[in-house]
């Protein structure tokens, strides 16, 4: 049985998760658009070393991310090229924010990630603030997509 | 109704589940005397055995397991970190699925050619063929492997020894030619992918006991254990894509009938390579091993197997290559036309040999 974190431990733990967020950064990549039906919001799946992390969501009218919790519907069809080539650059131009959420059902830490002043990706990291978890429920939406 | 209608919806925007069904509907309507007995014509150990591996390496997926591998591959690649990623994914590709190995392994080509200054296209054209040609090697590596180990009563152990000697040298061939880092390579290392314990257990399980009870002959006797494994994890199981078990249902039942209703005669050689490479081109590896079924298996499995790289609709594959990377099909298509050429010319040297 590995041991809970607590005390003074939580906090190194928390600042390593962000520092490892923040090292991981530069590595991310936009994956394939996820659209769910007609009409529906654009989410972009962000991947870390070939496994899937978290998604952001995408707004077309203004051509940039949205913040987590506001997906953007949108009636048309996006260029897919466009979309990913504006999230990678988004994705180089972001940060960890310095504080971290712990998860108890999943033993991970949640590093929310930011672009100018909006959150736009969790990202997942081991209790030990030492690796990045992949998302196994993006992994099957990316998989029934693909 | 509404989900009844998205999951009709689903299964038809496979369009090749969709093509196989028409073709059903009308051979039964052209020979219902035929068709009638068409369940007969799918190999159930096949669909057994692709329905575990497709599970062991759902779990192994999730867990991280092969991107961390194949992470820790590359960090120690010295000068050649493409070449050794490479290398590490045709190995991967020869216990794993290789659609699986694809969806880890082309994204990580993507943060690996921005590292060492690779165009991403040619990164991810060279990776989808390098698990190609591993997976080419392996009697489980994919599923025209697992058709024609079946068919022609090959054991895992012989398949492999001849497969190795096969297709070692297009391998090399791949590495050989693939690009260069432009300049030195800045050694760096990023953070590593944790991996999740309990799916990566699963997956090996899953794998090994599919490998174990085919080499014994019961490949049917896994399925208890994949459902069960797949109800352990629902998040995990919902990425489970049955369709394509449906697609290689559809093509047995359709193809052999094909085969019976216009006489198709084996063949030997090169004709046999000539025309696994031809119809791979045409229909896609996988149905095009249905088709030739009854010919010589060495050169079917060449032209099935090298005949999977040149086009994107030669393999799932790579059409999953694509859409994982974004990158355009002529781009492919010509990226990868001087190795295709060079191993199109290979298989029929060696099927001459053979």
């Amino acid at each position: 049985m590995r041991a809970e974190p607590e005390g003074d431990d939580l906090t190194s733990m928390a600042g390593k998760a962000v520092k490892t967020v923040g090292q991981a950064l530069q590595f991310m990549e936009p994956g394939p658009i996820l659209r769910g039906p007609p009409g529906g919001p654009v989410d972009v799946p962000v991947f870390y070393e070939g496994v899937p992390l978290d998604i952001i969501h995408y707004d077309p009218y203004r051509k940039a991310p949205s913040p987590k919790g506001r997906p953007v519907h949108y009636p048309a069809e996006v260029d897919e090229h466009e979309v990913r080539s504006i999230i990678g650059r988004v994705l180089r131009e972001s940060y960890a924010l310095m504080g971290a959420e712990y998860r108890e059902p999943e033993k991970a830490w949640i590093v929310p990630v930011a672009w100018r002043n909006l959150i736009i990706l969790h990202v997942r990291v081991s209790w030990d603030g030492g690796g990045l978890l992949p998302d196994p429920g993006l992994e099957a939406r990316l998989r029934r997509i693909v | 109704m509404a989900s009844l209608t998205r999951l009709l919806l689903w299964l038809l925007r496979d369009r090749m589940l969709l093509a196989l069904l028409i073709l059903y509907a009308i051979l039964w309507l052209a020979s219902p005397g035929l068709m009638r007995e068409s369940y007969e014509y799918p190999d159930y150990g096949v669909l057994s055995l692709v329905a575990a591996l497709m599970g062991g390496s759902l779990f192994l997926d999730a867990s991280g397991l092969l991107a961390e591998a194949a992470r820790r591959i590359v960090v120690r690649g010295g000068r050649f970190p493409f070449q050794m990623f490479l290398l590490a994914v045709a190995l991967m590709s020869i216990p794993v699925l290789n659609d699986a190995v694809v969806f880890v392994s082309v994204p990580l080509a993507l943060s690996l050619a921005d590292m060492v200054g690779i165009e991403r296209g040619i990164a991810a054209a060279y990776t989808v063929s390098a698990v190609n040609i591993g997976s080419s090697m392996s009697p489980i590596g994919n599923p025209q492997n697992i058709i024609i180990t079946h068919y022609y009563g090959l054991s895992h152990a012989g398949y492999l020894a001849l497969a190795v000697k096969l297709y070692l040298i297009p391998l090399l061939l791949l590495v050989g030619l693939s690009p260069r880092p432009r300049g030195r390579v800045a050694p760096c290392n990023p953070p590593p992918v944790r991996v999740r314990r309990k799916h990566a257990i699963l997956g090996l399980v899953n794998v090994a006991a599919a490998l174990i009870l085919d080499i014994i002959g019961r490949p049917v006797l896994v399925l208890p254990l994949t459902i069960g494994t797949l109800l352990l994890d629902l998040q995990v199981a919902a990425g489970y894509d049955f369709r394509v078990l449906m697609v290689l249902w559809l093509a047995y039942a359709d193809l052999r009938s094909l085969s019976l209703l216009l006489h198709l005669s084996p063949l030997e050689g090169v004709k046999a390579y000539l025309a696994a490479y031809g119809l791979s081109q045409l229909v896609s590896n996988v149905p095009a091993t249905i088709i030739l079924l009854g010919s010589s298996w060495v050169p079917l499995s060449l032209g099935v197997n090298l005949g999977g790289l040149p086009l994107p609709q030669s393999s799932i594959a790579n059409l999953i290559a694509l859409r994982l990377s974004g990158l355009n099909p002529r781009r492919y298509v010509r990226v990868l036309a001087p190795l295709s050429l060079i191993l199109f010319a290979y298989g029929i040297l060696v099927s001459i040999l053979y």
